[in-house]
């Protein structure tokens, strides 16, 4: 196996989860490889097209080819197309950004979105959101996945030394879910406001959900909303389409075993 | 000496790198698996070299193997990297500044609408100031038969996909005490329209219902093998927009969106299923 190719990939991944364009010498600190070494890795990363400098800068940025990687990684999940009309309706009735979480292994994957129409909205960036038991789509998904698999993933989380709550609390919180039909989470920047997120339930489970990003319930009434009606037929909308083309919904990761998906810098 | 050695050595293991990097961005562009013959036959390098590079990219979750379990697909790890450009192509982002550029040649109304489903959705809009035509609420799904702004991108979709649509959406007068505009109005009038916007680029009309009248000129903005992305209309009352100035700012309205007319066709428009609730 090359370990210089196994190096250079750890440098992108280390690009890759970075929030800021990273140097030679902290890349090389960081990962214990010597700047020289790391250096060369770099120049053939770059010729590659996957890093590329930071404004002319010597530290460096994730490249073109990596956009175009994630593109065709996208494209494998034909949801993101079928969602995407949905999103936007969604987006412009309440006014805030939407979302399309998917599950890969016991993560959850924001792989589209589309962005509201108030002031203020947030946008996080599309990629892995965190395990299944965290935030409101990816629980929302986790409390429609067939019965066990939150003891499940707390197991593998536990061998994995991930951060998940304890098993009663996310199991009472997983049944409120279920008898609700939606998940909420509160909204870091308004006091009792919560944002919401819908399954997307068909042939008996889910691998996705929806999710309205923006503090649209009160924290303490969540089932009450003028709107909630009209945002839930949205969803079974796409739920219909799920039943009628299951091929649309297709999981490209679905043949692997939900345990052997592992993010390791993800926590 | 030494050095020439340590020189070649490095230049080895840059090579080893480039040959594994140059395997993973193969798989840019290709939605289905690759096997090992077909990467070493696509990078001129032999069977064995590629075996290593694409063990190399799967151990890092870069590649998994797919369900046969024989050929190799992207993997999940290319997921968690953030390459900090927008990921979504974004046809109400795209449209806006046409909407104001719309707005600002005609001092009309201007809406964007997209098909959701069965349904026309208004996704965007740039009210008129005084007197305007007002469009119901936001978000709010009209049928693709009803009022003349759905046709318009009923237009754009095949003659097998709009004769799918007219079997499920019968009876047609179903809507009409919410869509009066085009209340008892049949398939052939639909059809009528759909001729219309198919032969000129863009469908105008009058809705005589509203309230001493409005106009309206709708242009549909397709993609490069002229599937629907959205339509773009602007809508004054008649007084103000009739036939004439209609008719006088044509040309010009025109103009303002062949760019975007040009840049739409970059990006595939999203697909349209004809089954689903209406």
């Amino acid at each position: 196996m090359s370990s210089s190719a196994q190096r250079a990939l750890r440098i992108l991944e280390a690009i890759g989860v970075a929030d800021r364009p990273l140097g030679v010498t902290e890349l090389g600190r960081n990962l214990a490889i010597p700047a020289g070494t790391a250096f060369r890795s770099l120049d053939a990363l770059e010729r590659g097209g996957l890093v590329s400098r930071f404004q002319s800068s010597p530290r460096y940025v994730l490249g073109p080819t990596l956009n175009r990687l994630r593109h065709t990684l996208f494209a494998q999940f034909p949801i993101r197309d079928v969602c995407t009309p949905y999103l936007r309706q969604l987006a412009f009735a309440s006014g805030e950004t939407t979302s399309l979480t998917v599950a890969v292994g016991w993560y959850g994957v924001r792989i589209a979105a589309a962005p509201g129409v108030n002031e203020v909205t947030s946008s996080p960036p599309l990629g892995v959101a965190g395990t299944l038991a965290t935030g409101g789509a990816c629980r929302a998904i986790l409390a429609f996945l067939a019965d066990g698999s939150a003891a499940r993933m707390a197991t593998w989380a536990q061998k994995h030394a991930l951060p998940i709550p304890a098993a009663h609390r996310l199991e009472a919180e997983l049944v409120t879910i279920r008898q609700r039909g939606f998940a909420v989470e509160a909204a870091p920047f308004a006091a009792r406001r919560a944002s919401i997120a819908l399954p997307i339930r068909a042939g008996g489970g889910t691998h996705a959900a929806i999710a309205i990003e923006g503090p649209v319930l009160d924290l303490d009434n969540p089932r009450y909303h003028d709107d909630l009606g009209r945002w839930t037929e949205i969803v079974a909308a796409i739920e219909d389409l799920a039943r009628i083309h299951p091929a649309l919904f297709a999981d490209p990761f679905g043949h692997l075993e939900r345990d052997t998906v592992v993010f390791d810098d993800i926590r | 000496m030494a050095n020439t050695a340590q020189l070649a050595r490095t230049a080895y293991r840059n090579q080893a790198t480039q040959r594994v990097l140059s395997v993973l961005s193969a798989f840019i562009g290709h939605h289905g698996a690759r096997g090992v013959t077909e990467i070493a036959r696509a990078l001129s390098m032999n069977k064995n070299m590629a075996h290593r590079a694409l063990t190399v990219l799967t151990h890092r979750g870069y590649l998994t193997r797919d369900a046969s379990g024989e050929r190799y697909q992207l993997g999940y790890r290319v997921l968690v990297l953030d390459g900090g450009e927008a990921d979504n192509f974004d046809i109400a982002a795209l449209c806006r500044p046409y909407l104001e550029a719309l707005h600002g040649l005609t001092g009309e109304s201007v809406f964007l609408s997209i098909i959701v489903g069965r349904s026309r959705v208004n996704i965007d809009w740039i009210e008129a100031r005084g007197r305007r035509v007002s469009n119901g609420q936001r978000g709010r799904s009209v049928p693709l038969h009803c009022t003349r702004m759905s046709r318009a991108l009923l237009a754009c979709l095949s003659d097998a996909e709009v004769e799918d649509y007219l079997r499920i959406a019968a009876p047609l007068n179903r809507y009409d005490a919410l869509f009066p505009a085009t209340a008892n109005e049949t398939a052939e009038h639909v059809w009528a329209d759909i001729r219309q916007v198919r032969r000129n680029g863009h469908l105008i009309w009058r809705n005589p219902q509203q309230q001493y009248g409005a106009a309206y000129v709708a242009f549909p903005v397709l993609d490069s093998v002229h599937r629907p992305h959205a339509v773009v209309t602007v809508g004054g009352p008649f007084e103000r927009f009739g036939p004439d100035r209609i008719g006088a700012l044509l040309p010009g309205m025109r103009t303002l969106l062949d760019p975007l007319h040009r840049q739409s066709k970059l990006f595939p428009a999203p697909p349209v299923f004809m089954s689903g609730t209406l």
